[in-house]
């Protein structure tokens, strides 16, 4: 990089007003605040890189669905859920969205910026609201785009085994992904203003959609309790067939949701409370 | 109080306290910053002149007492940039942004409109490096897109912490000079320093803080002039009876070998009435005013020896 300089400039006070009057500023028409809170916060998200690392990493995952498929396809073993076993890819794809939606809050704290915003919208809980909201939306279009996407190239290399977008469950289970990383996002955002620190929001969150499920569904005695854990749950909307070790579509999802909203809920309380 | 002022004060602080756990940062501080004027906000590294401005701009939560920004508690502004500019002493940008990005995202934040984005950058001489990405910054530059950002709303009252540090001596200038032309336009400028001389140069009206207490709040001039580090020169041709009365009465007193005596801890005019009370002559009595450096200095070196020497003020405190 090569280093910048200043111009040299000579300060023209006559610059420094919009207007003349040195008498206090009006304020310009009140505007609402959500939308302006939204169109910042929006900003900020497309303005940074680790963005569209995370929406194309999530992609990418995603698409491991394909090469599942395909193995699979070879072994020419019957399948249970052609759905699901397409849209395995959302087990790596929610912690890039996890690690996107942290960093829309940790790295405001890491840098300092999150002091430039709040001076600018001191309404604390409204703007981890939007943030909340921004990345949610970015995780449920991305999320569906990716996963839809999948679904249609996996059950093609699946061949008579695959089945279409028709079938029952189908479309549920690859809208459900969407609502899936909407909500982990919403999760981690929630996490993210608790913990404050980039690298422990991160680990937190691995350890708790990723890891954690990983031990207990390995162990059949704690099925039970696996079934009810963040990630285990929220994922049942991506699965076609019903089993007993997991909780059904709609009622793991409520699960998800209850979590999320909890986080969230703690997170807006701590921001209000704690200094920036 | 030397005058009324004309203006109410735009921010109000009131018994303000903050502690982190056993660290007492700002101890029921007391102070108001009128428009204007330049208002130094002095103190020694640690004295919580930080902490102070965080909590006037509802970044942290006083312990007890309160801070109005315009009446009312920061807090409770929407679109707060159209009446307050801060700058804060630590870096406040995401550096992976560029400093156009940066600056749109405080606007729209505000429905400001993107015109004024570029007008600042202007204002600040950024334009040429408007695209580039504030990681890249130098410290000049970061300083100027802090300023740059303070200005967005064209703010009233515009809020530094330490704006010159680490800055080129052109920095500096410019700084001093933006600050100057805002005061004079009638705007609120409250700026923080541990530097006493720069403040001398810039600010009309300084409060200065120690160990989180008010230390003094009063004009640049009549610190100077009040300071008892202030040096009176005397001449007389009976210096010695003098020395022994002024000795007497607790001032320092030195004698030169061209026989001019140098008294401090006594305003002239006392010393003046002493003599004649004693029937001594006197040939010279000068005032040299100290810098306010020097005021500076002894206020707070003043302050910390209250501080050690009055352990009653606690008990007084605490019943209170
Ligand atoms: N977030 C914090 N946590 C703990 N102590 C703090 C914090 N911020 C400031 N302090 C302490 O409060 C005192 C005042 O600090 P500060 O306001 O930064 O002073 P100044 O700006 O005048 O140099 C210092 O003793 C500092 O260590
Ligand atoms: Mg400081």
């Amino acid at each position: 990089m090569t280093a910048t300089t200043i111009p040299n400039t000579p300060l023209d006070p006559s610059t420094i007003a919009t207007g003349e009057d040195a008498g206090p500023t009006a304020v310009q028409a009140r505007l609402p605040l959500l939308p302006m809170l939204f169109r910042s916060e929006w900003a900020k998200t497309k303005t940074v890189r680790s963005t569209y690392w995370s929406v194309l990493l999530a992609a990418v995952a995603m698409g491991l669905g394909t090469v599942i498929a395909a193995i699979q396809a070879k072994s020419n073993k019957p399948i249970v859920d052609p759905v699901g076993l397409t849209l395995g890819g959302v087990l790596f794809a929610q912690l890039a969205i996890g690690v996107l939606a942290v960093l829309v809050v940790t790295s405001e704290y890491s840098t300092g910026m999150i002091r430039s915003t709040f001076v600018a919208a001191p309404q604390r809980r409204w703007v981890i609201a939007t943030k909340a909201a921004v990345v949610a939306s970015i995780a449920f279009v991305a999320g569906t785009i990716a996963s839809l996407g999948t679904f249609l190239a996996g059950q093609a290399i699946l061949g008579h085994h695959g089945v279409s977008i028709t079938a029952p469950g189908a479309l549920r289970s690859v809208i459900g992904v969407g609502i899936y990383l909407a909500l982990v996002a919403i999760f981690a955002v929630g996490l993210g203003t608790i913990v404050r620190s980039s690298v422990g929001s991160i680990a937190i969150l691995f350890a708790l959609l990723f890891v954690l499920p990983q031990i207990l569904t390995a162990l059949p005695s704690l099925h039970n309790i696996a079934k009810f854990l963040p990630s285990t749950a929220g994922q049942a909307i991506t699965h076609t067939a019903a089993t007993t070790t997991s909780l059904s579509p709609w009622t793991g999802l409520t699960v998800l949701t209850f979590y999320t909203a909890a986080i969230l809920a703690a997170g807006l309380v701590i921001v209000h409370r704690r200094d920036a | 109080m030397t005058t009324k002022r004309k203006h109410s004060p735009t921010i109000e602080v009131r018994g303000l306290t903050k502690s982190y756990g056993q660290t007492l940062a700002v101890d029921h501080l007391s102070f108001e910053v009128h428009p204007g004027r330049v208002t130094g906000f002095l103190g020694p590294n640690g004295a919580g002149k930080s902490t102070t401005l965080r909590m006037i701009l509802g970044l942290d939560t006083p312990s007890s007492g309160v801070a109005l920004v315009n009446g009312r508690p920061f807090k409770e502004h929407r679109q707060p940039l159209f009446e307050v500019g801060a700058l804060l002493d630590a870096k406040a940008f995401h550096p992976g942004r560029s400093a156009l990005n940066h600056l749109c995202c405080l606007a729209l934040a505000n429905g400001i409109d993107r015109r004024r984005v570029d007008e600042v950058l202007d204002l600040v001489g950024l334009t040429a490096v408007a695209a580039n990405r504030v990681g890249g910054f130098s410290l000049g530059m970061d300083q100027r897109l802090g300023i740059a950002a303070a200005m967005l709303g064209d703010p009233h009252t515009l809020i530094l912490d330490e704006p010159v540090n680490g800055l080129d001596p052109e920095g500096i200038l410019w700084i001093r000079t933006l600050m100057r032309s805002l005061a004079e336009q009638g705007r609120t400028v409250l700026v923080s320093s541990h530097l006493m001389a720069e403040m001398a140069l810039t600010a009309d009206h300084v409060v200065v803080i120690g160990q989180g207490r008010l230390v003094a709040d009063d004009s640049v001039d009549s610190i100077v002039s009040a300071s008892s580090r202030n040096i009176v020169q005397v001449r007389s041709p009976q210096a010695d009876a003098l020395k022994a009365l002024l000795d007497e009465v607790g001032a320092a007193t030195t004698i030169g070998a061209d026989g001019e005596m140098t008294v401090t801890g006594m305003p002239a005019e006392q010393i003046g009435d002493l003599a004649s009370a004693n029937g001594i002559t006197l040939h010279q009595l000068a005032t040299q005013h100290a810098s306010l450096e020097e005021a500076f200095m002894q206020l707070t070196h003043d302050s910390v020896e209250y501080r050690a020497t009055a352990p009653a003020h606690t008990t007084q405190e605490s019943a209170a």
